[in-house]
């Protein structure tokens, strides 16, 4: 699930998309990634749709966040 | 979607190229379809109107050649006597009368209007009655056929001379034809070549808008990025090389961005835990 993520997230944050997973991991979900599944989309989804508007439009932001639960 | 459909940036400069070959193509076609009617049209009106003025002048010729021959034979008469008067003046006479019927059947082909083929129609009708009335004159002389063939002449005379104002009438319908055509034509091609500037001035705009359009903005996002402003949005304007060129950048100020939310992160942590130590 993981690397499913990582590629997603490439699409959107390039280089950077490990380092912000991690982090979302860490703040949202209080695990580590290999232990991320299926049943943590939703709530990753509601964090990466309030964290990533930091960092681009709320229009990227909220269509990255509707793919991540699509991984549910 | 096949080769040709694909929106990249060489089929876009393919189809245009074919965009213009076409534009021009189809005006080298309408501007040479106007100089073939003008030529043709002009070609007509020389045909009929120059050619009908210049039989008309012949038959003009031909006929007071022919009635001045008469003239000569009658006088000559009484002095040569009829035998030695025809061969002077007659045979003369009748080879002008015969040209003048020729060139009368010439005409009415020619004639472009019902009203001027009339005209010449009437020209063969009395020279043929100048014809019989001569043939008559030489026959008996007397006053009466005299008076018939005087007549007779005077008719020719009169119709030779409308058709002389026919002919000429055809030649100026002719010239004002051609002037009017080659106006027309000479508006046309302005008309056409304006057009096509027009068309080559918006081309030319809509293509550089389509290529240029985009590379200003990536070359702005990439000043602004370079002098520390990352707060700046990246468009996607086509589906093309130039549109994936924008999601390339736009990644990259994304993972920028970040970057430096986490250094500024932990340089607020670094901060903290010093303040703390203190």
């Amino acid at each position: 699930m993981h690397a499913k993520l990582v590629a997603l997230c490439k699409t959107y944050l390039g280089p950077a998309a490990e380092s912000f997973l991690e982090r979302m991991y860490k703040i949202y979900l209080k695990a580590e990634a290999s232990a991320v599944g299926p049943a943590h989309m939703k709530e990753l989804a509601e964090g990466v749709a309030v964290s990533a508007i930091r960092m681009m439009t709320a229009d990227k932001a909220n269509e990255l966040s509707k793919k991540i639960m699509a991984l549910r | 979607m096949n080769f040709l459909t694909k929106p990249t940036i060489a089929n876009k400069l393919r189809w245009g190229a074919a965009g213009v070959i076409a534009l021009v193509a189809t005006l080298s076609g309408i501007g040479g379809y106007a100089v073939s009617t003008l030529r043709n049209g002009a070609f007509d009106a020389t045909r009929v109107g120059g050619r009908l003025n210049a039989v008309s002048l012949e038959i003009q010729v031909h006929n007071l050649e022919a009635q001045r021959r008469v003239k000569n034979y009658l006088e000559a008469v009484p002095k040569l006597g009829p035998e030695k008067a025809r061969e002077e003046f007659l045979d003369e006479a009748q080879f002008e009368i015969h040209e003048i019927e020729t060139l009368a059947a010439k005409a009415v082909t020619l004639a472009p209007t019902a009203e001027k083929r009339a005209k010449f129609e009437k020209i063969a009708v009395s020279v043929k009655t100048f014809e019989q009335s001569l043939d008559a004159v030489v026959a008996a002389n007397s006053p009466a056929s005299v008076e018939a063939y005087e007549a007779a002449a005077e008719q020719l005379h009169e119709n030779a001379e409308d058709g002389e104002v026919a002919g000429r009438e055809s030649s100026q319908k002719s010239l004002q034809d051609i002037t009017r055509i080659g106006d027309r034509s000479m508006a046309f091609q302005w008309g056409i070549s304006i057009f096509g500037l027009l068309c080559a001035m918006v081309a030319g705009k809509l293509f550089s808008m389509a290529i240029l359009g985009p590379v200003e903005h990536l070359k702005e996002v990439a000043e602004n990025v370079s002098l520390g402003n990352l707060d700046i949005e990246v468009r996607r304007f086509s589906n093309d090389e130039l549109g994936d060129l924008a999601d390339s950048f736009s990644r990259m100020v994304t993972a920028v961005k970040f970057f430096r939310f986490e250094v500024e992160e932990l340089q607020e942590e670094a901060g903290l835990k010093a303040g703390g130590k203190a």
